[in-house]
């Protein structure tokens, strides 16, 4: 019957087999996933995991940011606007724009407790980052500089300009136990592990202000004034590690700490900025400038 | 979320308890004579540990021991109930936590090690919160979301007293209650009873509760929690975690990973207790768990998950079999069910006819509403089961190994209390319920009429208002105004089932064989919990699946035949048709001359043609093909992508369109008079009995032109066609003494079995 499975030994043959029979299961019988949005069935090669490609192809993508600052796919007049100036994160980008698709999908994810959307969702901003990293690396150069640097990068394994820390912005308490999770914090956590990067919680949400998305825009601009803290017991020492990375990278001495925050949707980006100025205060508790730059899900 | 856990009980025995509000607990258990009364009033029904007891012995020495406050719900919720030793008092707190540890085993492991202390909150639930006034009340009331601050100032003159007993852990019924504080009590005690007559027959997830307060009864919606706590000691509602650890499936896990050594990939091993379906442990910031599972099936009727409170109400008021004649009636429906099972032979239904021997109340009944005497005739039956006594059983008895979980599964479980309406396509089922309505209603029983689809819903319900215009009738459906609203007669999509418990006395499920009910196993088991104790399903189709008819065969299934449409003409029997595939004919944009003379006579004589395809792709390019064919005719193609189809709908039913290509979105519930029906690619395994039958149907529906032409055109004859055609000569012949004399030669001979048409 099976020689080798007698020869080894009763138990041991036992298992081997099982484990080429769960193999072969595997080859035979592929695991099937369904599409998230229309439960139509998903190949495995997509460029989105776990939606279609009808789906997908309905991805309002943000190809060329127009706005340098908020990344917004039009012209925008709010990063015109004086205040705008003040921001305290460097800029914006976004992976898509905030139409009715994902609108949709961005509520069925926070509202309807379908986390699984955070799969595609971090997809899309691993693809935003990844832009915003060619577009800060200042790759604007000839397709064949273009390919060559690629292939550098691809050798040194990751892209020249990187971030070293991602976060993300919290929300309440009594939202969090409303939702059972942050939104922005498994998109973030998402992000982090497939770029290989590490991911904390810096903030924290002091106050409950509700949702933002029922303000009109005036509300919304000092809506948000102290609603953010940084994090109580945030250590120092947890920054040290950047130092010796950095000194690595940047020979000549002084350098910012790159912190990337996420979060899902960007309107005004008053969110952002006021985040960005909680984080600005880390400065003074480390001794080194700390520059933020915002990644967000969708751009309304 | 997170809620308290306390031991109470005796000096010989203690009990765990789930808190909502701990104020709640602490008068419950503190004591107090008003609600002593209010236990020996429902010391009759039983579920409540302490309520069998006299009051003598239930308040002695009882106390009442702070465990936690607040641990994940389905942790609470699986210990909650269980019986201790009375030496459970004199535990101390780390004895308390080895203990905890201990019992919810294996559900801790899957924790990161470092959190469980924390989650467990039994730690901290001791002396640091405890120790003083302060800490005692401000504990409650961080527990307690919505917190009363009314009546959290109204007993803060007490709080001194309330804490000194507190300080020791325990809590012995021995200090003074203020007259606030039975003022409160009073008070919650009537929302309570309300929110135990809201919650009867009911099954909601606490979002759902309160969005049901907010309609009907706003005053109650800011502190439900602590009258739900009341209604839970008073042992009337059920409190539990929404999704449930599926004991089975981790064993099942467990003995994989054992096998293979290792990581065993990502297992449903939960169950949702609303809906019945598998569902995936996942981490989640409400309760702090990493193994809460959120169910995916049900998720479109609010998120249920297993930090999520589930509120189950008692049965509603159940109603009796007629109890004099109920022996007589026994006897007598046996005979007439094991005759009406005789498949064949039609005599159960004749002599259900002849009427020897029904009671003569009944046919009064029948008579008022006006039946055809096939209808009448099912009608008898099935009104005679329903008055019928059947021994008593579990509802939601859980499907036995090797069976199916649907309808048919469960049928065979438990055959006696259902019953099968197997009426042809065309038959007038809506009317034939009526007088099942009318014997549960008159009986004071409630009635629930379940549909797989919303259109259905709403066509249905301005019929049955008409019928029964005394009646409360509530339309349930995903979107529904009357989402809250309680009447006699509920009439509902199946989805709406799941916000049900125990509360029907008869449960209509009209086409059982149709999408989504059909092959939906969280449907069925719906349509299972929904039911009362003592309640009766009664199953409507035209083309029951097959399991349920094996059972119909079997004699186990009470089933009654109509096999004759309402105007008592034999069903049109389909002609099958040999033509190419319908891939050939588009590419080659040549249709058949077979088809295309049929096509032209049916035109010719006035009638509409309803023509189904296999695949929506096909409907366009064919409806062009026709379009060029006969010039002057209108042609519509619709399918389930099609947003204007109720439209397209419409204007063939009108006749502005006389020829409607589509696929089988429009097999049921579509009557157009005067319409000739056919199949084109009937050998598609896209078809199959059940669906061929139906759209069979859609010819001959009306009284002034009863015999509409059906053709099966395909390449080859398969089983499905077979079948189909088998079925219907079946219920032709079957029909045979129920046609009009002038109809009763037609539909029993063979027509053409294969005629070539090419």
């Amino acid at each position: 019957m099976n020689g080798t499975g007698n020869r080894h030994g009763n138990g041991n043959g036992n298992g081997s087999r099982v484990r080429e029979l769960s193999v072969l299961r595997k080859l035979l019988i592929p695991e099937f996933k369904s599409c998230l949005v229309c439960s139509r069935p998903v190949k495995s090669k997509g460029s989105l995991p776990l939606l279609c490609e009808h789906c997908t192809d309905n991805v309002p993508w943000i190809v060329q940011p127009r706005c340098p600052v908020c990344g917004r796919a039009q012209g925008c007049p709010d990063c015109l606007r004086p205040e705008a100036r003040s921001r305290a994160f460097i800029m914006n980008r976004s992976a898509v724009l905030y139409d009715t698709t994902m609108r949709a999908w961005i509520a069925e994810y926070k509202y309807g407790g379908r986390e699984q959307f955070v799969e595609p969702f971090s997809m899309m901003l691993e693809q935003a980052y990844r832009q915003m990293c060619r577009e800060l690396a200042g790759d604007h150069e000839a397709p064949i500089r273009h390919l060559f640097s690629s292939l550098t990068r691809l050798m040194s394994g990751r892209p020249q300009w990187n971030v070293d820390l991602i976060t993300w912005v919290p929300v309440s308490r009594e939202r969090l136990e409303e939702r059972g999770f942050n939104q922005a914090e498994l998109l973030a956590r998402k992000l982090a592990k497939r770029l290989n990067m590490p991911a904390c919680e810096m903030l924290v949400r002091m106050t409950h202000t509700g949702k933002q998305s029922f303000k009109k825009r005036a509300e919304r601009l000092h809506n948000l004034d102290g609603a953010f803290g940084l994090l109580p017991n945030l250590d120092p020492r947890f920054f040290k590690q950047w130092d010796f990375i950095g000194s690595r990278e940047h020979s000549e001495g002084s350098f910012p700490i790159k912190i990337l925050l996420v979060d899902d949707i960007y309107t005004t980006g008053t969110t952002a900025a006021v985040c960005s100025s909680v984080l600005k205060r880390l400065e003074a508790a480390i001794g080194r400038s700390v520059s933020i730059y915002s990644l967000t899900l969708a751009r309304s | 979320m997170k809620v308290s856990l306390y031991a109470a009980g005796s000096m010989n025995e203690m009990c765990l308890y789930l808190s909502l509000d701990q104020r709640v607990d602490r008068l419950w258990w503190g004591g107090d004579t008003h609600w002593e009364k209010q236990s020996e009033r429902f010391s009759g029904t039983d579920g409540e540990p302490y309520r069998g007891k006299t009051n003598a012995s239930r308040y002695a020495g009882v106390r009442m021991l702070p465990i936690s406050s607040g641990m994940p719900l389905q942790w609470v919720s699986k210990l909650a109930g269980m019986k201790l030793n009375a030496c459970a008092a004199e535990w101390s707190r780390v004895e308390w936590e080895r203990r905890v540890r201990g019992w919810l085993g294996e559900r801790l492991s899957l924790e990161h090690a470092a959190d469980v202390s924390f989650l467990l909150g039994i730690s901290e639930a001791g002396r640091g919160d405890m120790t003083g006034a302060e800490g005692t009340n401000s504990k409650v009331t961080d527990n307690s979301v919505t917190d009363d601050k009314m009546t959290d100032d109204k007993m803060t003159d007490d709080k001194k007293s309330a804490a000194k007993v507190w300080m020791d852990d325990v809590v012995i019924r021995s200090c003074g209650i203020s007259v606030s504080e039975q003022a409160w009590m009073q008070s919650l005690e009537k929302r309570a009873e309300r929110i135990v007559w809201l919650l009867k027959g009911r099954s909601l997830l606490s979002g759902e509760l309160e969005s049901m307060l907010r309609e009907m009864a706003p005053d109650l919606e800011s502190d439900w929690r602590a009258a739900a706590q009341l209604a839970y000691l008073q042992g009337q509602i059920h409190l539990q975690s929404a999704v449930e650890a599926d004991e089975n499936s981790r064993k099942k896990v467990r003995q994989e990973s054992s096998r293979k050594g290792g990581n065993s990939g990502k297992r449903k091993t939960h169950r949702c207790v609303r809906c019945g379906s598998a569902a995936f442990g996942g981490p989640c910031a409400s309760c702090g768990s990493s193994d809460c599972a959120r169910c995916e099936a049900c998720r479109s009727l609010g998120r249920s998950r297993s930090c999520e409170l589930l509120l189950q109400g008692g049965p509603r008021p159940q109603v009796h079999a007629v109890g004099s004649s109920s022996s007589a009636l026994n006897l007598d429906m046996n005979v007439s069910i094991d005759a009406g099972i005789n498949e064949d032979t039609s005599e159960g239904i004749h002599r259900g006819l002849r009427s020897a021997s029904r009671p003569p109340d009944l046919q009064a009944r029948l008579a008022r509403w006006k039946l055809s005497p096939a209808q009448t005739a099912a009608a008898d039956l099935a009104v005679r089961f329903l008055e019928g006594k059947r021994q008593t059983f579990q509802t939601g008895t859980a499907i036995k190994a090797g069976r199916s979980a649907d309808a048919s599964g469960y049928a065979a479980n438990d055959p006696s209390s259902r019953f099968l309406l197997w009426a042809v396509t065309g038959a007038g089922k809506t009317e034939m319920l009526f007088p099942l309505i009318e014997s549960v209603r008159s009986r004071g029983g409630q009635v629930l009429v379940a549909t797989p689809r919303r259109d259905v819903v709403l066509e249905l319900a301005p019929r049955l208002r008409k019928a029964f215009p005394n009646e409360t009738c509530v339309t349930l459906y995903g979107g529904s105004e009357e989402r809250w609203r309680r009447g006699g007669l509920t009439l509902a999509t199946t989805h709406q089932l799941l916000r049900f418990a125990q509360a029907f006395d008869l449960v209509v499920i009209d086409e059982l064989d149709a999408f989504p009910f059909h092959g939906d196993p969280m449907l069925a088991y719906a349509a299972e919990i929904c039911r009362a104790p003592e309640g009766k399903t009664v199953y409507l189709s035209a083309t029951p699946p097959k399991e349920l008819q094996r059972l119909v065969r079997s004699g186990r299934l009470a089933c009654a035949k109509v096999p004759v449409r309402y105007h008592r003409h034999p069903l049109p029997v389909p002609e099958l048709l040999h033509i190419p595939s319908l891939n050939e004919v588009l590419r080659r944009k040549k249709l058949p001359d077979s088809l295309l003379r049929r096509w032209r006579t049916s035109l010719n004589r006035g009638a509409q043609v309803f023509i189904f395809v296999p695949k929506i792709a096909f409907a366009e390019p064919l409806a062009a093909l026709l379009r060029s064919a006969f010039a002057g005719v209108t042609v519509g193609a619709t399918s389930s992508k099609d947003e204007e189809r109720g439209h397209k709908v419409q204007s063939f039913r009108a006749s502005d369109v006389r020829m409607l290509v589509t696929t089988t979105i429009l097999e049921r519930g579509v009557t157009v008079p005067r319409s000739d029906v056919y199949i084109l690619e009937a050998d598609s395994g896209l078809f199959d009995e059940a669906s061929l039958v139906q759209m069979a149907g859609r010819a001959g529906r009306s009284a002034d032109d009863p015999a509409g032409c059906v053709v099966f055109a395909s390449r080859q004859k398969t089983r499905a066609q077979a079948g189909a055609c088998r079925q219907i000569r079946r219920m032709n012949r079957l029909a045979k003494p129920f046609l009009l004399p002038q109809a009763a030669n037609k539909g029993l001979g063979f027509r053409r079995l294969w005629s070539r048409g090419l």
